[in-house]
């Protein structure tokens, strides 16, 4: 048995997602120069018999089987397009959970709605500010979340308007 | 137009003499003289008979050289066929295929679906699909080529940290470790490290340390 520096229970060495998922080396190395895994989620850790690659374990399982329920049905370009929607979804969510006044528990009570909008950066930035004066102003949590969550809406179909 | 520098010229993609270029999207592109690119350089087929230095990152459709290249940046293409050396300085090689008849040195990985390799490849990784591997200087090309026996000296080996692919097949390869699902370990093979989840076979001309098979792992 391999000695290896243990990961931790969020990553998954790369070596355990080829055995738990049955995917082979060309397909999660051909997925990864087309852009479908992220190059920054391969972490290369030194282990007793040299290096080892972990991968964040939540995200990869839950990306590769997105790309297996898309592989026959869309082109990995078009399957790359997708993803990058999901990213931008995820990365709306950390822009708004990095905020430094705004909690999980209320950017998750939008994350359903996220699920629609497609806001611009300086979008997701005027709902911080409308959030910041929301909270400054006491307004009650729930008129606040009614409020960005009605401007978030706005803002997005203007945007998508925009881009059409 | 193409806008260059140097007393050479660019006619219909073909340059000739010394050219030194701006980056960008050339089209197709035939180096039989010394070419200059100093930013990013898009381009379809990329023909080098001559001497070529990329100071940023190429991108291309297909790379086929005889000549000398030299990319301080990144090299992405669809296909790669290498009869000459092939030096890229950036972190990364990207190709569906690589045909390597010659010298491809890389500071960082090499990422390919399918190398087939008679040449040298000399890399920190090399990963993949489908990748053989075939080191000898006996060759066509190393028989014709001053330039190749000069790139590689005396050395009779591709030397690569981690070679990771799901079938690998070597002969005259050093490395440290090898990991895949069917691999072939031929002769004139130094390899710490050989792990195999499927098919291993080792030739009695290689030199193999630690070997894991799917049943010990």
């Amino acid at each position: 048995m391999e000695n290896i520096i243990a990961n931790t229970p969020s990553e998954i060495s790369k070596k355990e997602l080829l055995d738990r998922t049955g995917i082979s080396y060309g397909q999660l190395y051909r997925w990864k120069r087309q852009g479908l895994i992220p190059e920054d989620w391969f972490q290369k850790r030194s282990s007793y018999t040299g290096q080892e690659t972990f991968l964040p374990r939540e995200r990869i399982l839950t990306r590769i089987k997105s790309i297996r329920s898309m592989k026959d049905d869309l082109t990995l370009s078009e399957i790359r397009e997708r993803l990058e929607n999901e990213l931008y979804k995820e990365g709306l969510r950390q822009i708004l959970l990095n905020a430094s006044d705004i909690s999980e528990d209320f950017v998750d009570s939008l994350e359903l709605n996220l699920d629609e909008f497609a806001l611009s950066e300086n979008g997701v930035k005027a709902v911080l500010v409308l959030y910041s004066a929301l909270v400054k102003d006491q307004i009650d949590i729930t008129k606040q979340r009614e409020l960005i969550s009605q401007t978030i809406k706005t803002m997005s179909v203007s945007t998508q308007a925009e881009k059409g | 137009m193409v806008s260059f520098k140097g007393v050479g010229s660019v006619e219909n993609g073909n340059v000739n003499g010394v050219v030194i270029f701006p980056g960008g999207d050339y089209g197709d592109l035939n180096v039989n003289g010394v070419a200059t690119v100093q930013g990013p350089l898009q381009a379809g087929v990329l023909d080098i008979d001559g001497v070529f230095h990329g100071q940023n990152d190429v991108t291309c459709e297909n790379l086929k050289t005889t000549g000398v290249v030299n990319i301080d940046g990144n090299l992405q293409t669809t296909l790669a066929n290498i009869q000459g050396v092939v030096s890229v300085h950036g972190n990364k090689v990207e190709a569906d295929r690589i045909v390597c008849d010659g010298v491809l040195n890389v500071g960082g990985q090499v990422s390919a679906d399918t190398i087939d390799a008679q040449g040298f490849i000399n890399a920190e990784e090399i990963v993949g699909d489908r990748i053989s591997i075939q080191s000898h200087t006996s060759s066509f090309f190393f028989k014709m080529w001053t330039k190749l026996k000069e790139a590689v000296g005396n050395q009779n080996h591709s030397i690569v940290d981690l070679i990771e692919a799901t079938t690998v097949n070597l002969r005259g390869v050093h490395a440290r470790t090898v990991s895949g699902q069917d691999i072939t370990i031929g002769p004139g093979c130094k390899i710490d490290k050989v792990d195999a989840s499927d098919k291993l076979f080792i030739d009695e001309d290689a030199e193999v340390g630690i070997v894991i098979t799917k049943a010990e792992a």
